[in-house]
């Protein structure tokens, strides 16, 4: 599960459509990213971390 | 042979050799359908001929059921609202193909096979079309199932 993902887009307000439009992706990617079900590619990885205002770390960096 | 190969652990050339293979898998499906269709043009339905309808029926077979039952087709609808509206979306594309098969099947009656039946037209008409639009309905109803499970708890569900 990525909870970072899924707070940080919490805190700009925005919904999985929303995201996924802006990204070029689509609702059902966002959402599997989210559930840690879909490893997105590092090109995707950029346009969400870009799209949040947020770096790949504060997205996607696993914290021990 | 590094075709039969387990993947290497390296992501760049698993990902080519994933790639190789999906383009000889073209290469193959391309070799059938022209066999195919030489076979067909020239009336000789020898063994390989049918082979490589098998073949290419299998094939999409395959590829049709696996992209249905996956729920991938409808990515975006999540929503009862967003379900209700592709819903209406599939069953005017449905019945748009079912006019156009319908008139190409006419016309190919009236134009080139008058020996065939109406009876035979229609039956096949429907039988494509029934076929067709479970399939949609199923890949939609997949695929509202599948994000229905993904979407935010906090979005609105309905």
């Amino acid at each position: 599960m990525n909870l970072k993902l899924k707070m940080a887009r919490m805190e700009r307000n925005i919904t999985q459509q929303q995201l996924a439009q802006k990204v070029g992706a689509s609702r059902q990617t966002i959402g599997l990213i989210e559930k840690g079900e879909f490893n997105p590619s590092l090109n995707l990885c950029i346009a969400i971390a870009k799209t949040l205002e947020k770096t790949l770390d504060d997205l996607f960096w696993e914290d021990d | 042979m590094s075709f039969l190969q387990a993947n290497s652990n390296d992501e760049y050339v698993d990902s080519q050799k994933n790639k190789f293979k999906i383009e000889t898998l073209y290469i193959v499906l391309l070799v059938a359908a022209v066999d195919l269709l030489q076979g067909m043009i020239r009336g000789e339905m020898s063994e390989h001929v049918i082979l490589s309808g098998i073949l290419l029926v299998i094939a999409i077979l395959y590829y049709t059921l696996r992209s249905t039952f996956s729920g991938i087709e409808h990515p975006n609808v999540a929503t009862k609202k967003s379900y209700k509206k592709q819903r209406r979306a599939v069953r005017t594309s449905i019945l748009t193909m079912f006019v156009m098969y319908l008139t190409f099947s006419i016309g190919n009656k009236l134009l080139f096979s008058p020996d065939q039946s109406w009876v035979e037209i229609f039956a096949i008409s429907i039988v494509f079309i029934i076929l067709f639009f479970t399939l949609e309905m199923v890949s939609l109803k997949k695929s509202y199932k599948k994000n229905r499970e993904i979407v935010d708890d906090s979005e609105e569900k309905d």
